[in-house]
């Protein structure tokens, strides 16, 4: 062996030995120093964590009727590669979408789109229409979670509405968005190197917590009747708006809150007027001198005083009267026949400041911090603000702004024996098996007045209604107690009162002498008869006596009664939308109602109802109902998922809420549990079993 | 009675590391081919178990005549067939991933360069061990550099640039094993050198200052010295035309080797995944059939070109490094035993295989590991694939059966 040999050896094994230990030096970087980073990239390119959607609490009314309810809505798309027959998914598009459909299905060609949304939360009745036929290639029809208030317009200014985001916008859908959202859940997918096939592992799901249920103080009853009487007022005296507003006395609960608005109403359609808006509230606001006077003994109830012709002289300025009559006027008919010029001398000699406190005493000037958004606080100056007219005009409801509900939280007070409480409009919250998770207590504020001056204050208030302004009121069957409210308007934008602009007003309690029910009804610009006796006490009569017949209201109608009649004649109700509810649930509300139901088809809930919703039926009348097919149906019936990708399938059951606890394999399912078409339970979850496609 | 005395005197260690390394490539084969979305290629395992029966028949059987058989004539009509099968190849091949690389008769394929590899070999390894050829000559070189350069160009037409290179290093191994002057040696290479350099002008300018020196030094005569200069001046010229006229995916290659992460889903997309894959294998390994990367598919190629990324990140750094040390073995038996090797022609026979080995391990294993450009050339024994495993047994049993005779003249 030469040198030379020997000399090449060694460089050759010198040679591989360093590129091994380059190798193994790499390895050494790579899976032993750098290896956190790597290890990293692949959990981060692997896995995917998508946030799982809780379910949102429903409302409920007090008797849990459903106020707002979850649904799956039918969402329209095409894929416009997979259409085969152009003019037939035309066609479909235009049956489903309308033109517009048409159109953005024409764009997402032109632009080679692969999906091309059409039409979301699609209206139940077109749903039936289009899955009746057979779906033309390349278009889907999904389901999308969806929210329906079955009383819609009726309680839209309490129940308010859920955005496109999913968050409450109005009314009570605002005001507990935090209690109804619930927790969002999330699950970690793992996802391949082509970025379309997921599989879900058990461990890693978090389910999501559905928000809570909220238990309103809501009658369902009172509020369709309330506003559906108030509706037929404001049309009936081409009033700008009317509001109504019933309480229970004994704990605040607010049971009905009705805002109708006339053609010539202001603000924002939906508004609430009962917390939002704020008038001069006129005679009911005589409440405040009048309580004040017996409470702090400066008047008795027989105490008389003088008025003649209807007019007093102030000193500098006139009080009038409605009627000029002339005599003694005890302090019982000077609140029966509401006379301002004994109020204004009542006012007197209660004095400004022991006004103003009760006033503040019986809430006004406040917010009564119902849970409920945009309450408007009212206004009532401090005295030494007051002009020399001032102390007489607030005896007698003028100078001051008041919102509905405080006007009724105060006349609350002197029903229930003196005491003012919060209005509670939440009585508490639920989970999905109707357990409780939090109550809202009554509660009560302070005591404004004793036992015996609320007593004898009612007294006169029935006496109004028996032989007095609100005679209009009275119901033959139970007596009812109020006062009347006429108050001229200030004219926008200037210090006078406008000739010939009322707002006519009744507040009243029944039954009288221990009243379960108190209610304000106001007609804003009432045309023709204008006096708060004449417009708003027949109203409220009627609203009380209807919902009285219904048989679950706060008073209760003698069988007697019932039977002949003192119910309001079935000229029309209007019927109200029951679609997609279930068919126990709509039959159940249809009854409350009067009608009778018939039902077509079959599944879990209604799809189509006739006569429409909106529209009137009389008493009796009979309502169809067609349900819808499992398939379609808003209760959580699984879906068919057979054939279809993990990605769809997942995606499918989170439209529908229902969890997924065990996925097996990969590609396309080929088994599942529960079957197709089998109701889900609320604690259940899917398994899917999947298998590679074409086996 | 011969036959077992042969027999005895197999490299034992070679044959151990050998058929470890087939074995373990079944395995990973098993596990990159049973996930769901490899569903197409889930018996792959099969058939390569059976082509590892075949291969070790051909191995056995290839060591098992005398190495003499291959020198001379055989040799050239090996070659002969091999060239004749490239250019088969180019007229009538399957195309694969771009390029045009195998012959196909029914259900059999064959990659004719893998043969051409083998019968290259053995060609230079009868020319160098002729003692007519005496390599202190420049005209002795000639005969050698034209064998090598045919099969390269056409391998290059295909275009496959990975496996057309390792003519080059067939070449250079057996030149510099045979007792090719050094100088000559980096003469010869220069050319090669000047094409790397020519991307980085200044190290261009110094490397054009060595050769010069180099060669007004080197006491050669004119010719060869302006052969030289003129070789390295065509490749200066060349070089800039070439690179624009390289196929798109291939320039690719190169510029992605230099910046992987400069385009993450496209040509730097199978580097960074790679290193992903062994990287988060860690010390131990994910567990065998547990590789996300390579589940998930994230892995390109993970059944043939990318398999050691598959053991990377299954059997993390003892699995890897247990390969590696393998591979380790077998290119050392490769050298021990064409060093203890009496006869020329053994000698050269076997270091030109150890060379193909090691030439085509080195570049999968720095491609998988982000150290070298993805060239597309699987891993001996290990990758999927039957001609490639098939042709490494044989080279393993042309090595063995000098091994087995190494005490002859």
């Amino acid at each position: 062996m030469t040198t030379a040999d020997r000399r090449r050896l060694r460089v050759i094994v010198f040679a591989g030995l360093v590129t091994f230990a380059v190798l193994l030096a790499r390895l050494v970087q790579i899976q032993i120093v750098e290896h956190e980073r790597y290890a990293r990239g692949a959990r981060s390119q692997q896995t995917r964590r998508v946030i799982l959607e809780p379910e949102r609490g429903r409302i409920y009314d007090r008797h849990l009727r459903p106020l707002a309810e979850n649904v799956a809505l039918s969402q329209v798309s095409v894929r416009p590669n997979e259409v085969r027959n152009a003019s037939a998914a035309r066609d479909f598009i235009r049956r489903a979408a309308g033109a517009r459909g048409v159109r953005r299905f024409q764009k997402g060609r032109v632009k080679h789109r692969a999906y091309v949304r059409i039409a979301t939360k699609l209206a139940p009745e077109k749903e039936l229409a289009l899955t009746t036929k057979q779906l033309p290639e390349g278009i889907h029809i999904d389901p999308v979670p969806g929210r329906v208030y079955p009383l819609d317009d009726l309680a839209r200014p309490i129940v308010g509405i859920v955005g496109s985001e999913g968050h409450g916008l109005e009314g009570l859908e605002q005001a507990f968005e935090r209690e109804l959202q619930g927790t969002p859940g999330w699950a970690t997918l793992y996802r391949d190197g082509r970025g379309t096939d997921y599989e879900l592992p058990r461990s890693m799901v978090k389910l999501p917590d559905a928000g809570g249920s909220l238990v309103t103080t809501f009658d369902l009853d009172g509020q369709s009747i309330a506003v559906m009487k108030l509706r037929e007022a404001v049309a009936q005296t081409g009033a700008k708006s009317g509001t109504a507003v019933f309480v229970d006395p004994r704990n605040g609960d607010v049971l009905a809150m009705a805002t109708v608005d006339g053609p010539g109403a202001s603000g924002a359609k939906h508004r609430n007027r009962v917390v939002a808006d704020q008038y001069e509230p006129g005679s009911t606001f005589k409440i405040l001198a009048g309580c004040a006077a017996l409470e702090d003994h400066i008047m008795a109830p027989s105490d008389s005083l003088w008025v003649f012709e209807g007019k007093a002289d102030m000193g500098g300025f006139t009080i009038h009267d409605s009627h000029e009559e002339t005599g003694w006027f005890t302090m019982r008919r000077a609140t029966s026949h509401s006379s301002n010029v004994c109020y204004a001398q009542i006012g007197t000699k209660v004095g400004a400041e022991r006004l103003y406190r009760f006033a503040r005493l019986f809430g006004f000037g406040q917010p009564t911090r119902i849970q409920l958004p945009g309450e408007a606080a009212g206004v009532i100056r401090e005295p030494a603000r007051w002009s020399n007219r001032s102390l007489a005009t607030i005896s007698i409801g003028h100078e001051v702004l008041v919102t509905p509900l405080q006007v009724v939280m105060a006349y609350a007070a002197v029903a229930n024996g003196g005491t003012l409480y919060r209005p509670r409009i939440a009585s508490a919250l639920v989970n999905e098996d109707g357990d409780p998770i939090r109550e809202y207590p009554e509660e009560r504020l302070r005591r404004v007045i004793s036992e015996e001056t609320a007593r004898t204050f009612r007294s006169f208030l029935r006496d109004a209604v028996t032989d007095g302004t609100a005679s209009a009121a009275a119901l033959a069957w139970c007596e009812v107690a109020g006062k009347t409210g006429t108050a001229q308007k200030t004219l926008e934008g200037s210090r006078g009162y406008g000739a010939g602009a009322y707002i006519a007003s009744f507040v009243g309690m029944a039954p009288a002498d221990n009243p379960t029910v108190v209610g304000l009804v106001v007609l804003d610009e009432p045309r023709g008869a204008y006096y708060g006796g004449e417009v708003a006490a027949p109203v409220f009569r009627e609203i009380l006596a209807a919902w009285a017949a219904q048989g679950r209201g706060p008073v209760r109608m003698p069988t007697t009664e019932l039977v002949q009649g003192d119910v309001p004649p079935a000229n029309g109700e209007i019927v109200p939308d029951v679609r997609l509810l279930a068919p126990d649930r709509a039959r159940d509300l249809l009854g409350r109602y009067g009608y009778d139901v018939s039902i077509s088809g079959e599944g879990t809930r209604v799809l189509a109802q006739e006569p429409i919703p909106g529209s009137q039926a009389g008493r009796g009348a009979t309502i169809s109902l067609l349900l819808a097919s499992p398939e379609t149906a808003g209760e959580r019936v699984m879906p068919d998922l057979r054939g279809l990708s993990v990605r769809e399938a997942l995606a499918r059951l989170r439209t529908l809420a229902i969890p997924v606890g065990r996925v097996r394999g990969s590609g396309a399912v080929i088994d599942q549990s529960p079957e197709p078409g089998r109701p889900v339970h609320r604690r259940s979850r899917a398994a899917l079993t999947l298998a590679a496609r074409g086996t | 009675m011969a036959t077992s005395k042969l027999a005895g005197e197999i490299d034992r260690p070679l044959l151990i590391a050998s058929i470890l390394l087939a074995l373990i490539g079944i395995v990973f084969v098993y596990s990159a081919t049973a996930s769901a979305i490899m569903e197409a290629k889930q018996g792959l395992y099969l058939k390569q178990l059976i082509w590892l029966g075949i291969a070790l028949v051909g191995a056995g059987a290839v060591a098992a005549v005398p190495y003499r058989i291959y020198e001379g004539k055989s040799a050239y009509l090996l070659y002969g067939i091999g060239l004749a099968m490239l250019v088969l190849t180019i007229f009538i091949g399957h195309v694969g991933l771009g390029a045009q690389r195998w012959l196909g008769w029914g259900p059999v394929k064959f990659q004719p360069s893998e043969l051409a590899k083998v019968a290259t070999v053995l060609v230079l390894a009868t020319v160098l061990a002729d003692r007519k050829t005496d390599l202190s000559k420049v005209r002795s070189l000639v005969k050698p550099c034209l064998l090598a350069a045919i099969p390269f160009a056409l391998v290059l037409k295909q275009p496959d640039l990975g496996t057309s290179v390792s003519f080059l290093v067939i070449l250079i191994t057996m030149l510099f094993w045979g007792g090719l002057p050094p100088l000559y040696l980096f003469l010869l290479l220069t050319p090669v050198i000047n094409v790397v350099l020519s991307f980085f002008l200044p190290l261009w300018i110094l490397f054009a200052a060595i050769l010069a020196f180099v060669l007004y030094r080197s006491r050669l005569r004119l010719m060869p010295i302006l052969l030289v200069v003129a070789l390295n001046l065509v490749v200066g010229v060349v070089t800039p035309q070439v690179w624009n006229h390289l196929e798109p995916y291939q320039r690719q290659r190169v510029t992605t080797f230099l910046d992987p992460n400069g385009d993450p889903y496209g040509a730097g997309y199978q580097i960074i995944q790679s290193k992903i894959a062994i990287g988060s294998g860690q010390v131990w390994g994910k567990g065998l059939m547990h590789g996300t990367q390579k589940g998930l598919a994230f892995l390109p190629e993970q059944h043939t070109d990318f398999i050691f990324s598959v053991v990377g990140e299954e059997a993390g750094f003892l699995g890897a490094g247990l390969v590696t040390v393998l591979y380790l073995t077998l290119i050392g038996r490769g050298i021990k035993i064409a060093h203890h090797a009496r006869n020329r022609f053994a000698s050269l026979l076997a270091i030109g295989m150890t060379g193909i080995f090691l030439y085509h391990i080195l570049v999968n294993l720095f491609m998988t590991l982000g150290l070298a450009p993805v060239t597309g050339l699987p891993l001996p024994l290990l990758s999927y694939g039957g001609t490639s495993l098939l042709t490494s047994f044989l080279q393993i049993g042309l090595i063995q059966n000098v091994a087995m005779r190494w005490r002859e003249y």
